[in-house]
C-alpha cells in the first residue's frame, strides 16, 4: 500500500513539474518569439530527445531559422506522444502560433498546428487546419492524417472513410494503413482491422524501430487481444517493446493482457510502473479498476484521486478531457454534473464514444430510455468495443429486454469478456442471469 | 488519452522528414528517409539508383532501406513481400517506360517459433539453418509483353557475423547471383555495403561544408575534412545486368553518340498494393485489392531529397516522370542555390545584390538544368534533346570508363562516362551537384570549368565540396566496388558492425 502511495505521489509530482509555465517570448515586436527550451538528454536520450537537442543547438546559432523552428515544434509534439507530458503542447504551440503568423500558407506548418490541435482535442480547429493544408499541398499524406483524425473524432465517419480511402490510394503506408484499420474497427470488422494493422506494421519497418512503429504494433496487439488471440497479442506487445524501449503503451498492452488472463497482481505491478512514468488518466482509471477487483480500496481511491488531479492538469494545459472522463465519472460519481459533462462531451465530439459515455451516465441516473437511444447511437456503425457492448447489454437488461441484452453481451463474450478487471465478474454474473455461458 | 492520436504516425514523420534549408537530423538526409510518409517505410524507400556500362552490358542498381545498421538483429532488414520493386527504362525518348523489370519477393520462415534468424552456421543460400529465407522472381514487361525472366532466385542471408555467415561473399553472395532466361543477363538481390557517400551531417546542417566551413555565416574557425555519414552502413540492393541491345529501342548497340536512340532514361520505384478501406458486401475487408500505388521513386540523385519541397514529396513519389513538368518550378529554382548567399555571404551574392554571382531561378536562367533534364549532359546536342524529366540518362554509345577516385567528378572533369551520363558507384554526385547548382556549367558563371573562380572572388567552383570523395568504410578504410557484377561491395557484418571496423 505504501509503495503504491509513493507511486501515485511520484506521478503527481511529475505532472506538477511539467506544468511549470513554458517560457514565452519577449523580444521586439514583429520579431519571432523566443524559442522555448526543453531539457533533454541529447546523448543518452531517446532518438526524439537527440533530435530535439540537435535542433535546439541549431536554433542557438540561428534562432530565426523557421524550418528548424517547425522541426522543433514537431519534435516536441512527438515527445509529448512518447511521454504524455502535456506541458510540451504549450511550448510547441508558442512556436507554431508564431510560425503561422509569418507563414500562413505553409502546408507543413498547418499540419503541425493541426497535430497540436488534435492533441489538445480541439478537433474543429484541426479540421480547418487540415483542410487548408490539403488544399495547399494536394496529396500531402500528413495533411490527410490530420483531417481524417479530426473527422473521426467529430463523428463524421462517412467523410473519414472517403478521406482514408484517398490517403491509402495516394500512399498505402503505415500512417494510412493504421487509419484503414481504425475505420474497419469502428465498424466491427475486427479481422479486417487486424489485417490492415498488420500491413501497417509491415510498411512501418524502419531501422531502429521508433515510436510510430511501436504504436502500430500496440494497436495490433490490442485488436488481437479483443479477438481473444492472447498469445499473438503478447507477441505484438513484445515487438512494440523491441521497437521502442520502455514504451508505456506497450506495457499497458501487457497489463491488459494479464487482466484478460486473470493475473491481477501482475497487472497491478505493470500499471504502477507505467503510471509512474506516463500518468495518463486512461491508464490510472484501469489501475483503479484492478485495485478495486483485488479488494484494495485504498489503492483504488488513491488512483481515482489521481485521475481527478490529472484531469485538472490537462484542463490547465488546454486539453478538453470531458469525453475521456465520461464513463469514469459515471462509475465514480454519477449524477447531474456527470451527465452534464457527458452531454457537453457529445456536443464537442459527436462520435460514437461520446454516445457511449452519455448512455452510461444516463443509465447511472436511471434515465433508461434516453440511455438506450444513446447506446443505439454508439453501436450504429457496428462497433464491437466490449465495454460499449457491455453498457448496451446492461441498459437493455435494466429495461427488461433480455433478448437485446443477450445479443450485446454475446459480442462481449465473443471478444474480450475480461476487458475490465472490476467489471469481469459483473459481466460473468449478467451472462449467467441471461442464460448465457459464463466466461471462464 | 483515449482519442487515437495517430496523426503522430503522420507527423512524427513530418518531424523526421523535414529537410531543406534548415534541415533536421542526419537521419533524414539525402535519399535516406526523405518523404514524411516514406520515412516510416524503409523497405519501400528507394535511396539510390545507379546505371553504368561495362563491356557490352548495362548495369542497373537500385538500393532500398538505407542507413541499415549491420548489427540489426534479430529482425534483420529484408525486402518487402508486399512491395513491388521496379526498374523502368524509356528507350524512345517519350519519357514513358518501354521496358519495366519487376521484382517480387517471398519470405519463408523455417521455424516460426524461433526468434533466431539462423539456427546454425549458414554455408549456402539454401542452407536449412537459415530460418528466414527470401526468394524472388524477375519479370520483364517490354512494350506490353510480359516475360518471366527468373523465378525462385535465392537471396543471400544478411551478413550476420563470422560464426553464422562465414566466407560470406564466396559461399553466400556469389552463389546467389541469378541468371535471366535466355542466359544473357544477371540479377542479384541482397544486403550490400551502401555505396553512397556524403557528409550528410554537414550538408543538412545549413550546408556547412567542412572544408570551407570557416567561411560559413555561422563560422567554425578551422576547416576540416568531411565525414562520410554512411560510413559502416549497409543497404538492400537489387542489381540487374543486361546486354545493351536488350534495352535499346531497335535492339542494336549504338555507336553514334549524338543520336536520340543512343540515350536511355531510367528510374527505379517501389509500390504497395492498393487497399480497399471497406468491403462492398459488408463482410470483412480483403487484404489487398487492385493496382499497385507507387510510394517511392528515384532517377537523378538528390532531386527528390533536395529540390522537391516537403509538402510535395508524397505527390512527387506517387507520380511518373512524364508528369514532372508540374515540379519544374522548384527544380529550376533550386533551394540550395538560394541558400548559398545566405550561408556563405562572403563568397556568394544573390541576384539583386551588388556583385550578384549566383544564378537566378527559372528556365531562362537555368539552361544547364534543362540540359540535365533533357539528356544534353549525356552527349546529345540541343537538336536531339529529349523531353525534360527526372530520369537518369545513359548514353550507351559512350564507351565505359571504370569509376575511380580520380574521375569521381565525371563529366565535370571531362569524363563523359560518368554522372550525369549515367551514374557509377564512385561518382561524387554531391560535389558535382553542388557545383552545378552554384552555376559551374553556366556561361558567365563557371563556364563549364570547376577551376574557374566564382565571379568576383578568388574561390574556384571546385571548392564547393563536402570533403567526402569516396566511400568510407569503417574507422580506418575505404570501400572499393567489386570489379564484376554485382559491383556493389559486400555488406559489413553484424558482428563487426558495432565496432565499425569496416571489415566485411
Amino acid at each position: 500500500m505504501i509503495r503504491r502511495a509513493t507511486a501515485a505521489h511520484t506521478a503527481l509530482a511529475l505532472l506538477l513539474v511539467v506544468t511549470a509555465p513554458a517560457c514565452r517570448g519577449g523580444g521586439a515586436p514583429g520579431a519571432p518569439v523566443a524559442v522555448p527550451r526543453v531539457a533533454v538528454d541529447g546523448v543518452g536520450g531517446t532518438p526524439t530527445d537527440r533530435r530535439i537537442a540537435a535542433t535546439q543547438a541549431k536554433l542557438d546559432a540561428t534562432p530565426n531559422d523557421d524550418t528548424a523552428r517547425l522541426a522543433l515544434a514537431s519534435q516536441l509534439l512527438q515527445k509529448a506522444r512518447e511521454t504524455a507530458d502535456p506541458s510540451l503542447y504549450e511550448r510547441a504551440g508558442t512556436l507554431l502560433d508564431d510560425l503561422t503568423k509569418r507563414r500562413p500558407s505553409d502546408a507543413a506548418v498547418l499540419v503541425a498546428s493541426g497535430t497540436l490541435a488534435l492533441a489538445r482535442h480541439d478537433f474543429r480547429r484541426a479540421l480547418n487546419l487540415g483542410t487548408k493544408a490539403l488544399a495547399l499541398a494536394p496529396g500531402f499524406n500528413s495533411a490527410y492524417a490530420v483531417l481524417i483524425d479530426a473527422n473521426n473524432e467529430l463523428g463524421r465517419y462517412d467523410v473519414a472513410v472517403t478521406l482514408t480511402q484517398a490517403m491509402a490510394d495516394a500512399k498505402p503506408d503505415l500512417a494510412a494503413l493504421a487509419r484503414v484499420s481504425y475505420v474497419r474497427e469502428l465498424r466491427g470488422d475486427l479481422d479486417g482491422a487486424i489485417t490492415a494493422m498488420g500491413q501497417a506494421v509491415t510498411a512501418g519497418q524502419a531501422p531502429g524501430g521508433g515510436e510510430n512503429l511501436a504504436y502500430a504494433q500496440v494497436l495490433l496487439g490490442q485488436l488481437l487481444l479483443t479477438t481473444g488471440r492472447l498469445d499473438a497479442a503478447e507477441r505484438a506487445f513484445a515487438d512494440a517493446e523491441t521497437a521502442f524501449r520502455g514504451f508505456p503503451a506497450a506495457a499497458i498492452g501487457r497489463a491488459r493482457l494479464l487482466v484478460a488472463r486473470g493475473d491481477l497482481p501482475g497487472a497491478a505491478g505493470l500499471y504502477a510502473d507505467v503510471v509512474r512514468r506516463a500518468p495518463l488518466a486512461e491508464y490510472v482509471i484501469e489501475q483503479a479498476e484492478v485495485a478495486r477487483a483485488m479488494g484494495d480500496t485504498t489503492g483504488a481511491n488513491e488512483a481515482t484521486g489521481l485521475v481527478n488531479a490529472i484531469a485538472k492538469v490537462y484542463r490547465a494545459n488546454g486539453v478538453n478531457v470531458d469525453l475521456e472522463l465520461a464513463v469514469f465519472s459515471a462509475d465514480e460519481k454519477p449524477g447531474k454534473d456527470a451527465v452534464a459533462r457527458a452531454r457537453r462531451a457529445l456536443k464537442d465530439r459527436p462520435g460514437i464514444q461520446a454516445h457511449d459515455g452519455l448512455a452510461w451516465n444516463l443509465f447511472k441516473v436511471g434515465k433508461l430510455d434516453e440511455a438506450a437511444a444513446e447506446a443505439d447511437a454508439a453501436l450504429a456503425l457496428g462497433w464491437k468495443d466490449p465495454r460499449a457492448r457491455y453498457h448496451a447489454a446492461a441498459i437493455a437488461d435494466a429495461r427488461g429486454r433480455a433478448d437485446e441484452a443477450r445479443t450485446h453481451l454475446q459480442v462481449v463474450l465473443a471478444t474480450n469478456p475480461r476487458f475490465s478487471a472490476s467489471l469481469a465478474p459483473v459481466v460473468a454474473d449478467l451472462a449467467g442471469r441471461l442464460g448465457l455461458d459464463r466466461p471462464a | 488519452m483515449r482519442h487515437r492520436s495517430w496523426v503522430a504516425v503522420g507527423t512524427a514523420a513530418a518531424t523526421i522528414g523535414l529537410i531543406g534549408a534548415g534541415g533536421a537530423s542526419p537521419a533524414n538526409a539525402s535519399s535516406h528517409r526523405e518523404a514524411p510518409a516514406i520515412s516510416a517505410d524503409a523497405t519501400a524507400d528507394n535511396t539510390d539508383f545507379y546505371m553504368f556500362r561495362d563491356g557490352g552490358n548495362v548495369n542497373l542498381i537500385a538500393n532500398f532501406a538505407g542507413l541499415e545498421l549491420p548489427q540489426g538483429g534479430p529482425n534483420f532488414v529484408k525486402f518487402g513481400d508486399d512491395v513491388l520493386y521496379e526498374i523502368h527504362v524509356d528507350n524512345n525518348g517519350d519519357v514513358v517506360p518501354d521496358i519495366t523489370y519487376q521484382f517480387r519477393f517471398r519470405s519463408t520462415v523455417g521455424n516460426p517459433n524461433s526468434f533466431l534468424y539462423n539456427t546454425g552456421q549458414v554455408t549456402s543460400p539454401s542452407d536449412p539453418d537459415l530460418n528466414v529465407k527470401q526468394t524472388y522472381s524477375v519479370k520483364r514487361i517490354k512494350n506490353g509483353v510480359e516475360t518471366m525472366l527468373a523465378t525462385d532466385v535465392l537471396t543471400p542471408p544478411v551478413n550476420v557475423g563470422p560464426r553464422s555467415t562465414p566466407n560470406y561473399e564466396a559461399a553466400l553472395a556469389t552463389p546467389a547471383i541469378g541468371t535471366l532466361a535466355g542466359g544473357a543477363g544477371k540479377v542479384f538481390s541482397g544486403q550490400r555495403e551502401d555505396p553512397f557517400f556524403a557528409d550528410l551531417g554537414s550538408i543538412f546542417d545549413l550546408l556547412a561544408l567542412r572544408p570551407i566551413q570557416s567561411n560559413h555565416v555561422i563560422g567554425t574557425p578551422t576547416n576540416t575534412n568531411g565525414v562520410d555519414g554512411l560510413k559502416g552502413l549497409n543497404v538492400h540492393t537489387i542489381a540487374l545486368q543486361v546486354p545493351i541491345g536488350d534495352l535499346t529501342s531497335d535492339g542494336t548497340t549504338p555507336t553514334t553518340v549524338d543520336r536520340k536512340a543512343s540515350v536511355i532514361g531510367a528510374y527505379a520505384s517501389a509500390s504497395r498494393q492498393r487497399v480497399k478501406v471497406l468491403s462492398l458486401d459488408g463482410g470483412s475487408a480483403p487484404r489487398n485489392a487492385g493496382r499497385f500505388v507507387q510510394v517511392s521513386r528515384l532517377g537523378i540523385p538528390l532531386v527528390n531529397e533536395v529540390l522537391i519541397p516537403l509538402g510535395s514529396k508524397d505527390k512527387w513519389n506517387s507520380t511518373f516522370p512524364k508528369d514532372d513538368a508540374q515540379f519544374f518550378g522548384p527544380i529550376l529554382d533550386p533551394e540550395p542555390t538560394r541558400l548559398l548567399p545566405v550561408v556563405y555571404p562572403s563568397v556568394f551574392k544573390a541576384q539583386g545584390q551588388p556583385g550578384a554571382n549566383t544564378p537566378g531561378g527559372g528556365a531562362a536562367n537555368r539552361p544547364d538544368l534543362i540540359q540535365l533534364l533533357t539528356g544534353q549532359l549525356s552527349g546529345l546536342s540541343a537538336a536531339n534533346a529529349l523531353p525534360p524529366a527526372d530520369l537518369l540518362r545513359l548514353n550507351v554509345a559512350v564507351a565505359p570508363v571504370t569509376g575511380t577516385d580520380a574521375n569521381r567528378l565525371g563529366a565535370l572533369q571531362g569524363d563523359a562516362a560518368g554522372f550525369p551520363n549515367g551514374r557509377r558507384l564512385t561518382d561524387d554526385v554531391v560535389d558535382i551537384e553542388l557545383q552545378v547548382l552554384a552555376g559551374v556549367l553556366l556561361p558567365g558563371f563557371g563556364n563549364g570549368n570547376p577551376a574557374n573562380p566564382i565571379p568576383g572572388t578568388g574561390v574556384p567552383y571546385s571548392a564547393l565540396a563536402d570533403g567526402v570523395d569516396r566511400d568510407e568504410g569503417g574507422a580506418s578504410n575505404t570501400v572499393t566496388p567489386l570489379v564484376t557484377f554485382p559491383y556493389v561491395a559486400p555488406p559489413f557484418s553484424g558482428y563487426s558492425g558495432s565496432q565499425n571496423t569496416g571489415t566485411p
